[in-house]
């Protein structure tokens, strides 16, 4: 029983860096309908930034978010009015190259500047857990699930509340009705990309508390977060959160009760099947 | 002279003339022996690709400081040219090409890591260039057709066989119970399965002293391993070994350490020592146990000798056993040329056929290619354990120890 308990208390928390990491890719998907490629560079530069900021200044990981945030909103609106921007009416697949180029530009970067080699981040509490009742909770995984429901609950009551949510959701719904009613749709997508891009990079600052710092980074999640975001509803951010906790679920059950190395395979074929059932909804 | 009455031998003048300039710049024309190696000197491998070319280097000035290699009753010198395959095997063997081809190489040096260095196999067996290599310890590397690969690394079974072996020496000094219960988990990777072929060829034949009562993959870069590591709690073993790339091993062992595990002996196979390893994971490294290849602290006389030189030329301690295997394989092909007198190909890999250096620094102190190991070094490894203030002491072999090892309840 209480290794039942702790299979699935890992599997909450896992499931919610997925989500934390995923919400980015929704929500410029939602508004854009833009399969952002470099969501893979973003959560790469999260980690470097925090890593270079520890190593050189001291910082801890969780103050680093304060510059990841806006540093990420900044390149992520930067890349959009740069370069997405000017291929908004092209085929998808041009836009998908486009990001994927800026990807693989971000990752070559890495390697000219820090090289290859694994980099780790240590801090006081990286190695703590908590115990309750017969669980062992990792204090950086509960941070990560703590922020991850924080940035869930923050982008839900903005998406709610606020007007620029208003203008994301309208935008979304329907960009020239959006635009027909004074909507600044240019604007609205430089600020979805800006805010899905400063998601991913804080979600790489929070994950270099317990994976290690390499160019590949993106490339090791990326996929993991298409998942979620298939599985969770492509707009759909507390979906987004569900299936993340839902996958890293059931991830652990089988690693545990089936078999280790079976562990990636139900992303993949969680994935397939959430593609096939969207496929024969919309048919 | 118009252009039409130009004599027809200015283009053949020209070609040959750019031949020679060519011939001149790639230094063809002297009698240097040149050999060479592409190593992965930026991309995901770069640090380790450094540690190589030192060691390689290193050699190479040696060699040359004592006069070169006798060829035909004349000593002639060694270059060593190395290009960067930016760790990416789809370069790699036109690298090797180029060095036999344009640049003259009599013998090649491997590059680093197994998926790299089966890229670069084919081309050195393709032109029966002799093929050193110190950089991939995979038996897939030595398969039949690759009958001119020497490899001065052990197979990765060396590493789970000499864990074993020492685990045995313990139980023979009665510190440690028989039979000894192991949870064993790999790296679905050909380094993984071979780790694992490693022990189960010990363990079957050795029923009496281990029970092995987890054996189970895990995918490489694997998103988690706390769920491993609870199936590894419920089976109560008294021993944990694990075969792990960093990656996967600073994730696995973060999600020991956090379950609160603790075993009589824990080891990732050759995990363990790296300076990387410790910034990490701090002082939960301490006491882990890891098999090498080589390390700083064996006993040979080469082996102080490689220690003082390397680290009077490139500074900072010598932690890692990459530039000093690199270093014996370099040394190995040297003494081979010479030994052979001949820069022809086949002269070079009887000469490697026959080589026995007695004053390795690897451990057991002998280098030689056995045939019946398809020409793969089989010297079991050193088994070592980090200490809790640094640095690593050297547990077994008995003939190099450096004190007891620190065994846990």
């Amino acid at each position: 029983m209480v290794d039942l308990l702790s299979v699935l208390a890992s599997g909450i928390l896992v499931g919610t860096v997925y989500a934390y990491m995923a919400y980015g890719l929704g929500l410029i998907y939602g508004v854009l309908r833009v399969v952002n490629l470099a969501h893979g560079a973003f959560l790469t530069l999260g980690v470097y930034v925090t890593w270079w900021l520890n190593t050189t200044f001291g910082m801890d990981p969780l103050v680093s978010i304060l510059i990841t945030v806006p540093l990420g909103f900044a390149l992520g609106a930067t890349v959009e009015r740069t370069l997405v921007f000017r291929l908004r009416d092209s085929p998808p697949v041009t836009t998908l190259l486009l990001l994927f180029g800026v990807w693989l530009i971000v990752r070559n970067a890495l390697y000219l500047i820090f090289g290859g080699a694994d980099r780790s981040l240590l801090t006081s509490y990286s190695l703590e857990s908590l115990a309750v009742g017969p669980l062992t909770l990792s204090i950086p995984r509960l941070i990560v699930s703590a922020f991850s429901l924080l940035g869930f609950v923050v982008l839900a009551l903005m998406l709610k509340r606020t007007w620029s949510g208003l203008a994301l959701r309208a935008v979304a719904q329907d960009r020239e009705a959006a635009a027909l009613s004074g909507v600044p749709v240019n604007r609205v997508w430089a600020v979805a990309f800006g805010i899905g891009s400063a998601l991913a990079m804080s979600a790489g600052s929070l994950m270099s508390l317990f994976y290690s710092v390499t160019p590949e980074f993106g490339a090791r999640f990326l996929l993991k977060s298409f998942c979620v975001v298939v599985l969770g509803g492509l707009t759909n951010i507390g979906g987004i959160l569900v299936a993340g906790i839902g996958l890293g679920i059931a991830e652990d059950l089988t690693a545990f009760y089936v078999h280790t190395g079976y562990r990636d395979v139900v992303s993949f074929l969680v994935l397939t099947a959430a593609l096939v059932m969207r496929r024969a909804d919309s048919d | 002279m118009t252009p039409d009455s130009r004599p027809r031998w200015f283009p053949v003048l020209g070609l040959l003339l750019g031949v020679g300039l060519f011939q001149a710049c790639s230094g063809g024309g002297d009698d240097t022996i040149r050999i060479g190696a592409a190593l992965p000197l930026s991309g995901k491998h770069a640090n380790v690709g450094g540690f190589f070319r030192d060691g390689y280097q290193l050699a190479v000035e040696e060699a040359n400081a004592a006069g070169g290699v006798e060829i035909d009753g004349v000593r002639r010198p060694i270059e060593l040219r190395v290009y960067d395959d930016k760790s990416d095997a789809s370069i790699s063997p036109s690298l090797l090409e180029r060095l036999i081809a344009v640049d003259g190489a009599v013998a090649l040096l491997s590059g680093y890591s197994t998926p790299l260095v089966q890229a670069q196999v084919i081309v050195p067996m393709r032109r029966g260039i002799p093929f050193m290599n110190a950089g991939g310890a995979s038996k897939s590397i030595f398969r039949e057709g690759n009958q001119w690969v020497f490899g001065a690394l052990s197979p990765v079974e060396s590493l789970a066989s000499t864990t074993l072996e020492w685990l045995m020496w313990e139980q023979d000094q009665d510190r440690l119970p028989k039979p000894l219960r192991v949870a064993m988990v790999w790296q679905n990777t050909d380094h993984g399965r071979e780790y694992r072929t490693g022990v189960h060829d010990v363990i079957e034949g050795q029923t009496d002293r281990f029970e092995l009562v987890l054996d189970e993959s895990f995918e490489h870069l694997s998103s988690d391993h706390t769920s491993l590591i609870v199936k590894v709690r419920s089976v109560e073993a008294d021993v944990f070994l694990s075969d792990a790339h960093e990656p996967d091993f600073l994730l696995q062992h973060r999600a020991y350490v956090e379950q609160g595990l603790g075993h009589i002996a824990v080891s990732y196979g050759a995990r363990g020592p790296e300076r990387s390893v410790r910034e990490g994971l701090g002082e939960a490294v301490s006491h882990l146990v890891s098999a090498q290849w080589w390390t700083r602290a064996l006993p040979y006389e080469r082996s102080r000798h490689f220690v003082e030189r390397y680290e009077a030329q490139f500074g900072g301690p010598v932690t890692e056993y990459y530039p000093a295997v690199a270093y014996e394989a370099a040394r190995a092909l040297i003494t081979a040329i010479g030994n052979a007198g001949s820069t022809a190909p086949e002269t070079i890999r009887d000469a490697l056929k026959n080589l026995e250096l007695d004053d390795s620094l690897l451990p057991g102190g002998r280098l030689y290619f056995p045939e019946e190991s398809r020409l793969q070094i089989e010297n079991r490894c050193v088994i070592v354990q980090n200490q809790p203030e640094g640095g690593v002491r050297i547990v077994f072999p008995p003939d190099a120890a450096e004190g007891p090892a620190y065994l846990g309840s």
